[in-house]
């Protein structure tokens, strides 16, 4: 079996999420649909390579020369020269990290060719209708890596704070009418914005995003996409509210932290059922 | 008398119904209602309320199952089956993709309310596109616990009594430790 499904019904950030918690590894291959309102329009394939749910590597094409071109189009080295190092690199050393032990590349000009990469990836945070699958078995394709990485988790982050168009993700984000709770303890490893950190505070669990927005004065959509960053940041989970305590008031007048305890059954009851269970299988 | 009441929750179409007609002694209490909406198409008919079912025991001891509605919301209906439920069973659909953001949000309205134990049933494993039990648990948020999942299928007495027995079990566990 595979991780495999389409965009309308598991986004790339929650794979991404998936991807980050589960630490895979493998490579993680995204076709887009054709727009059928755009004349000549036509599918279009991206990979991007994980290792234990860190990205090592992203590139449009199968042909192990993306990160070569890239460095190329920089008029940095020249392609026969890149094509003869490349045979010379180890076959577990990732090309731009053997380039920067040649002293041909420097650590500035590689976060350069990784941010570029994570560039292609980011935009497809954005793309509504295409399916992915991730195949865990790939090997990693050094020729097409800086040596660089970065957890899933943070790229999806990044992503998610400068999309425009966030159609893609309207069913992914929280409901209004839901609360959020945190998750783990108040510190993170990642960077997180100001609003972020806000949101992340008033985190109970109770009070819906809908009366958050009011109470920090900002508009319900940039509520729910903070929310959702929060969420794909492992930071918070949504917790789905009842509708008769969505309101304020309805909060105030049902707000209990303690969870409820049911009856307890006698320990022979359950003997007994379990007997009864196992005697008519 | 003695009851045991244990809720079996998951989106629509995962086998709520199925699993509670597969093991009743009385007719299911049918609210199935014709959907009209994109549920149409997973399942002609979805539960508006809830379905009900009974194993009796003993003169004096039964078990009763309740299926919470197949419909998104969350209304009074799922707070008052969550107060009084001993345990939960949350079936999940492993080839619709699709339904396991939803799935996560009613396992967390549950954890938010009780602390009780629950079972993850995995259905539809057999099917085409499927995803692996352990792709399913992160899907739900599970990280670090080790969630009780197993696959089950609805239609089968033997793999629904599988799934109560192991439910029973972890309730068992849980007086113990408690």
């Amino acid at each position: 079996m595979s991780l495999s499904s389409s965009f309308t019904d598991f986004s790339l950030a929650e794979l991404f999420q998936l991807i980050d918690q589960g630490k895979k590894s493998g490579c993680l291959t995204v076709c887009t649909l054709p727009n059928l309102k755009v004349i000549g329009s036509k599918s279009q394939h991206y990979y991007i390579w994980f290792r234990q749910g860190n990205v090592v590597a992203a590139t449009s094409k199968l042909n192990g020369l993306g990160l070569i071109e890239k460095i190329v189009q920089r008029g940095w080295v020249n392609e026969r020269t890149l094509k003869r190092l490349r045979l010379q690199a180890a076959t577990d050393t990732p090309l731009g990290l053997y380039l920067k032990t040649l002293e041909i590349l420097s650590a500035e000009q590689l976060n350069l060719l990784f941010a570029s990469q994570l560039q292609q990836v980011r935009q497809l945070f954005e793309i509504q209708k295409g399916v992915f699958k991730l195949d865990s078995k790939a090997i990693l394709p050094t020729s097409e890596m800086t040596g660089i990485s970065l957890r899933a988790t943070e790229v999806a982050l990044m992503a998610l704070r400068v999309i425009k168009n966030w159609a893609a993700l309207a069913d992914a984000l929280p409901n209004p009418t839901s609360a959020i709770e945190g998750i783990t303890p108040a510190k993170t490893q990642l960077h997180l914005h100001p609003l972020e950190w806000q949101l992340w505070e008033f985190a109970d669990g109770f009070v819906s995003l809908n009366t958050l927005a009011s109470q920090l004065n900002q508009p319900i959509a940039t509520i729910q996409q903070v929310a959702f960053r929060l969420m794909v940041a492992g930071l918070v989970e949504e917790i789905p509210l009842s509708s008769h305590s969505q309101s304020f008031d309805g909060y105030m007048s049902t707000y209990s932290p303690q969870k409820s305890q049911p009856l307890k059954v006698s320990t022979s009851f359950l003997q007994n059922l379990v007997g009864f269970l196992k005697s008519k299988a | 008398m003695e009851i045991l009441r244990i809720v079996v929750t998951g989106s629509v179409g995962a086998g709520k119904t199925s699993f509670i007609r597969t093991i009743s002694e009385i007719d299911v209490v049918d609210t199935d209602k014709r959907a009209t909406d994109e549920m149409a198409e997973i399942k002609a008919n979805t539960t508006v309320a809830l379905d009900f079912g009974r194993l009796t025991i003993s003169p004096k001891q039964s078990l009763h199952l309740y299926g919470t509605p197949g419909q998104a919301r969350f209304d009074f209906m799922w707070d008052i089956l969550i107060q009084r439920a001993n345990a939960y069973i949350l079936l999940i659909d492993a080839h619709r993709p699709e339904h396991f953001r939803h799935n996560r949000k009613i396992l967390q309205f549950f954890k938010k309310r009780v602390d009780i134990p629950y079972l993850i049933g995995i259905t539809h494993s057999d099917c085409e596109g499927a995803w692996e039990a352990s792709d399913i648990a992160l899907s739900l948020g599970m990280l670090d616990e080790q969630p009780p999942i197993v696959t089950v299928n609805a239609t089968e007495t033997a793999s629904v009594r599988e799934s109560l027995i192991n439910v029973v079990e972890l309730l068992t566990n849980c007086y113990q430790h408690h």
